[in-house]
């Protein structure tokens, strides 16, 4: 899932700050399941902006915001005037819409990474998406996102009592690697060289 | 007799740190290198250490050559990909740098400009491998170079963390793919650097690796929570503090520590390598008795 935050009401305010006739859409997927993007939060910044003395003119969740086809269904639907639409989707969501219509388009919330629903509300930074997936090689933890500098050939000097140097309240991705492979009886695996990484597979 | 001779040669080395300027005038940290010139083989020129910003790293070692001071400089992968660091590389040979510590880097996080973005596009084994290639006339796509690079590459190894054989599976790695002399993170507990050394030798690939052991003297009882609390990698015993802190002259006690450390680690050590100097004079002092 690609996890969302919302925007503060202002940030979003000063954005739009020119238009009047506002259209919001939101996304039934990971936005709404990140409580920044569903019904609910639609209507909650509809009720906001029109205290603002905005006119929110149109309101949509589309089940999948980063499915054009679906993003083509619903403009068919919007209103004649409009000054803006301000999704709260994340920006592959908004970009959607962004490329279909000439109109202005501003995110309301902040696109943060892809990761793992531990309850509502409550998730876990796991992949930043970075092509070739490597983590068979490594007892299935991401390397490139779960270790603070994205080290393939081995921990730094920082690693201790299996906290990252980063913050002591974060485990060192790298000793779960090595208990992990170590619990697998697997550990060779990681003495060979890894090469630098291709972060641009087509 | 150059660092590089003088390590092939098994001679005991001493390095000193340090840190370029937060600005451009650089001629009151040359007066202080020059203080404990003859007494040092070479300087470790550091790359924005802690992640805090200061003069490149390339620019400052030229500017050491230029007043006859050998410098190690620091090369991180916080800061620059793969592009930047093989031209970096190429400018640094070219302009007469002969030595090189191939470092991970800091986190962003820890530094001044915690926005920032950090790149940590190869790693440091990754580093290691790719001055190797250059000093064997090759780019790191294996395109030939109009000319090669001879570097004299070092590495990191912290013998303090938790994660021994972590740092020794990177070991392993870095010596492999060219690294001929390590430095470490400053020592305080003793017993467990014995205890690490004892194991590498134990380890065929590092049969024969040169290890040259940090060290910092400390000014204070503050200086060394400040260690332990901001350095990543360092670990100042609680005995040590307790030490310091009943001493009557802590700044005269923190130097007794420091000879006693270095006269432990000397027979096991190719060299030592004095980190976070915060005096020169002080040092300088120092380096005569020793
Ligand atoms: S290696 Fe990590 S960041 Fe890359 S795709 Fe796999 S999980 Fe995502
Ligand atoms: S402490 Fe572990 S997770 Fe943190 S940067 Fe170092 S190797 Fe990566």
């Amino acid at each position: 899932m690609i996890v969302t935050k919302k925007k503060s009401f202002e940030e979003v305010l000063e954005l739009i700050n020119e238009y009047n006739k506002i259209i919001l859409i939101g996304c039934g997927d990971c936005a709404t399941l990140c409580k920044t993007g569903g019904e609910e939060e639609v209507l909650e910044l509809k009720k906001q902006l029109e205290d603002k003395g905005k006119s929110v003119v149109y309101t949509s969740v589309i089940d999948t915001a980063c499915d054009q086809r679906l993003v083509k269904l619903e403009i068919k639907k919007f209103p004649k005037e409009y000054d803006c639409i301000l999704s709260l989707s994340c920006g592959s969501g908004a970009q959607a819409i962004s490329s279909l219509i000439g109109k202005p388009i501003f995110p309301a919330t902040d696109t943060l990474y892809a990761g793992v629903t531990k309850r509502i509300g409550d998730f876990k930074k796991m992949c930043l998406l970075c092509g070739r997936c490597i983590i068979g090689e490594y007892a299935g933890i991401c390397p490139i996102t779960m270790c603070s500098k994205s080290l393939l050939n081995g921990p730094c000097g920082g690693s201790d009592n299996g906290k990252c140097e980063t913050d002591p309240d974060k485990d060192c991705a790298w000793q779960l690697i090595f208990d992990r492979l170590k619990e697998q009886k697997k550990l060779h695996i990681l003495d060979s060289y890894k090469e630098p990484k291709e972060w641009n597979i087509k | 007799m150059n660092f590089a001779t003088k390590l092939s040669n098994n001679k005991f080395t001493v390095c000193a740190e340090v840190n370029p300027p937060h600005g451009t005038n650089t001629l009151e940290i040359i007066n202080d290198l020059k203080k404990i010139k003859d007494k040092v083989d070479a300087f470790n020129v550091t790359d924005n250490s802690l992640s805090r910003m200061t003069m490149s790293p390339l620019a400052f070692s030229k500017i050491l050559l230029d007043n006859g001071l050998e410098p190690i400089m620091h090369i991180t992968c916080r800061d620059k990909n793969r592009l930047a660091m093989q031209s970096e590389l190429l400018g640094a040979y070219a302009l007469g740098i002969r030595n090189l510590l191939a470092l991970t880097g800091d986190a962003i996080s820890v530094g001044n400009f915690p926005d920032a973005k950090a790149v940590f596009d190869i790693d440091s084994v990754q580093l290691v491998d790719l001055i190797s290639k250059l000093n064997k006339s090759f780019d790191l796509n294996n395109k030939g170079l109009s000319s090669r690079t001879d570097f004299l590459i070092g590495a990191a190894v912290n013998p303090n963390t938790t994660f021994v054989d972590g740092q020794i599976l990177k070991m392993k790695k870095k010596r492999e793919h060219g690294a001929s002399f390590f430095q470490t993170q400053p020592i305080f507990d003793v017993d467990k650097y014995k205890k690490f050394i004892n194991k590498i030798k134990k380890i065929k690939q590092l049969q024969n690796v040169k290890i040259i052991c940090g060290i910092i003297i400390l000014k204070s009882v503050k200086h060394a929570h400040f260690l332990n609390k901001k350095a990543p990698g360092i670990k100042i015993p609680e005995r040590i503090v307790q030490d310091l802190a009943n001493a009557k002259f802590p700044e005269k006690r923190a130097i007794e520590i420091a000879s006693n450390i270095i006269n432990e680690v000397k027979p096991i050590s190719q060299g030592i390598h004095f980190a976070n100097i915060d005096d020169y004079s002080v040092l300088a002092q120092f380096l005569n008795k020793l």
